[in-house]
């Protein structure tokens, strides 16, 4: 091949002929879609039914709360931090309304889709978190009928205004809790991946600083160093394993040292 | 115009009283089937007082599921009923009996179709009253809601028609009311509430059911005890 042939951007002679759809032509599948289906066109096996997705539902929800609770954990991994923060907050029974506070300002430095209302219904749910009223007693237990008024002589049905809910962790709550440990999972971090130590130290003594420190800062700060070529690593993975291990948190639109990770800092730095 | 006696009016009066009570219930079920509940009407019935002793046992029972339920309800009960109320009228499949499509075509086509001969002829209905469907409503105007609000709309119009004295108008729009409920709403709702109360999971929507069963079931019964005794309309 030559240079010339090479740059030569001439149709060929047959480009004329050539069909595109040639490949695409009808099928029978298509003449048969059921029109009566709609937009979608698929087997109707390809779809779960309705009563198997009620059996699967079902049957979630008959197993243990211990693997409900890890179900839900492992489901809804960007929200661990909250709903374990939820379950340690509520180790004492806490008001319905201060606990939505707490999610609203919990969620103020991390953007959820799901509403307070929902995270609470899905720990419930669970079995993490149990609803009391203010005595201690089960609010299940509250027969929430509505009153019986008379007027002119007719009776009327009104619904009553039922009492405040107070969220209570429940015994297999405190065992996921007390499983949750999040200063051995960033010792265990630092242990296995010896060859990156130096980075997460860099990390947390950026995140340390008084106004912490931000992912490009984080990148501009080890980007070049060696340890990252091979394999390649970006520096963002280690902010979010640090992340996960509760030693740095997202606040105010930096990343900021925890007391977990601020300690961890102070062995590294003592052990040198 | 003929004078009408006193006693005469003082019957339109209460008539009129009767019709736009049932103007009110019709629209209060059609706005429950037409999307679902929000803030603003969530509060409005959580205030609403339903009566306990009506002489339907379907409508009592419905009325106890919904004021019980409101009785119960806290932060998530907005969530609840919003995914009650897709689980119950879209369903989550895509087979043609995976929910209680609310559309009289599905209830009366033989394949469960939309936007058959039943919608065609509510729609030649509602245009005979000069009525027409909200540009914003992309669904088939044979949807309950829709139905159920033709109703409100006739029995307010009948109201007005009895306190101007007009009497043949009021019969007329009686008249509608009956063969309306007979023919359309009311021949097929009692087939879409079976099958609310099969999907429903909430009280609420189970009471919709029961509501809505009964309250048609006596207001056919009242059509035609009034139009057993009111005098033949003047041609």
């Amino acid at each position: 091949m030559t240079t010339d042939d090479f740059f030569d951007l001439s149709l060929e002679e047959d480009y004329g002929t050539f069909d595109p759809l040639a490949d695409f032509g009808p099928s029978e599948d298509d003449l048969d879609a059921p029109i009566e289906s709609g937009v979608i066109r698929a087997e109707p096996k390809e779809f779960p039914s309705a009563e198997a997705l009620a059996q699967t539902s079902e049957s979630l929800a008959a197993q243990p709360a211990a693997m409900r609770i890890a179900t839900l954990l492992d489901n809804m991994q960007p929200s661990r931090k909250l709903l374990f923060a939820l379950m340690d907050r509520c180790t004492a029974p806490q008001a319905n309304e201060d606990v939505t506070a707490f999610i609203a300002e919990f969620q103020r430095h991390a953007k959820s889709v799901f509403t307070p209302d929902l995270i609470l219904h899905h720990l419930h749910r669970a079995g993490a978190l149990e609803r009391l009223c203010e005595d201690g007693s089960s609010y299940e237990s509250l027969n929430l009928e509505p009153s019986v008024v008379v007027e002119d002589g007719v009776e009327y049905l009104a619904p009553v205004t039922p009492p405040e809910i107070y969220w209570h962790t429940t015994a297999d709550g405190q065992a996921a809790l007390a499983g949750n440990r999040p200063a051995d999972r960033l010792a265990w971090q630092l242990e296995s991946e010896p060859q990156y130590r130096h980075l997460f130290r860099a990390v947390l003594e950026a995140a340390a600083a008084e106004d912490g420190t931000s992912e490009k800062e984080v990148a501009a700060l080890i980007g070049d160093d060696p340890a990252l070529e091979k394999p390649r690593m970006y520096p963002q993975r280690f902010i979010g394993k640090l992340n996960e291990c509760d030693a740095v948190k997202w606040e105010g639109k930096r990343w900021r040292i925890t007391d977990l990770g601020r300690a961890v800092l102070a062995e590294m730095n003592s052990g040198e | 115009m003929t004078t009408i006696a006193p006693e005469e009016q003082a019957f339109f009066d209460d008539l009129a009283n009767l019709c736009e009570q049932r103007a009110a219930t019709y629209e209060l079920l059609s706005r429950l089937y037409r999307k679902e509940v929000d803030e603003e009407l969530l509060e409005t019935l959580s205030a609403l007082r339903f009566p306990a002793a009506t002489g339907n046992t379907q409508s009592d029972r419905g009325h106890r599921f919904i004021a019980s339920y409101l009785s119960q309800q806290w932060d998530n009960t907005l969530t609840e009923l919003a995914v009650d109320y897709v689980r119950v009228f879209v369903g989550n499949t895509n087979e043609l009996d995976g929910a209680a499509f609310p559309f009289e075509s599905v209830y009366t086509s033989e394949k469960r179709l939309l936007m058959q001969q039943a919608r065609d002829e509510v729609l030649a209905i509602y245009r005979a009253f000069g009525i027409d469907k909200d540009p914003s409503w992309r669904e088939g105007e044979d949807h309950i809601a829709l139905e159920l609000e033709f109703m409100g709309t006739l029995c307010r119009r009948t109201a007005d028609a009895l306190r101007q004295g007009d009497e043949e108008a009021a019969f007329n729009l009686l008249e509608t009311q009956r063969n309306f409920l007979g023919d359309h709403v009311g021949a097929w709702a009692p087939l879409l509430t079976v099958d609310m109360r099969h999907f429903a999971k909430t009280d609420f929507y189970r009471g919709l059911a029961c509501m809505t069963d009964g309250f048609l079931e006596s207001d056919g019964e009242l059509l035609a005890d009034v139009l057993t005794e009111a005098p033949e309309a003047v041609d």
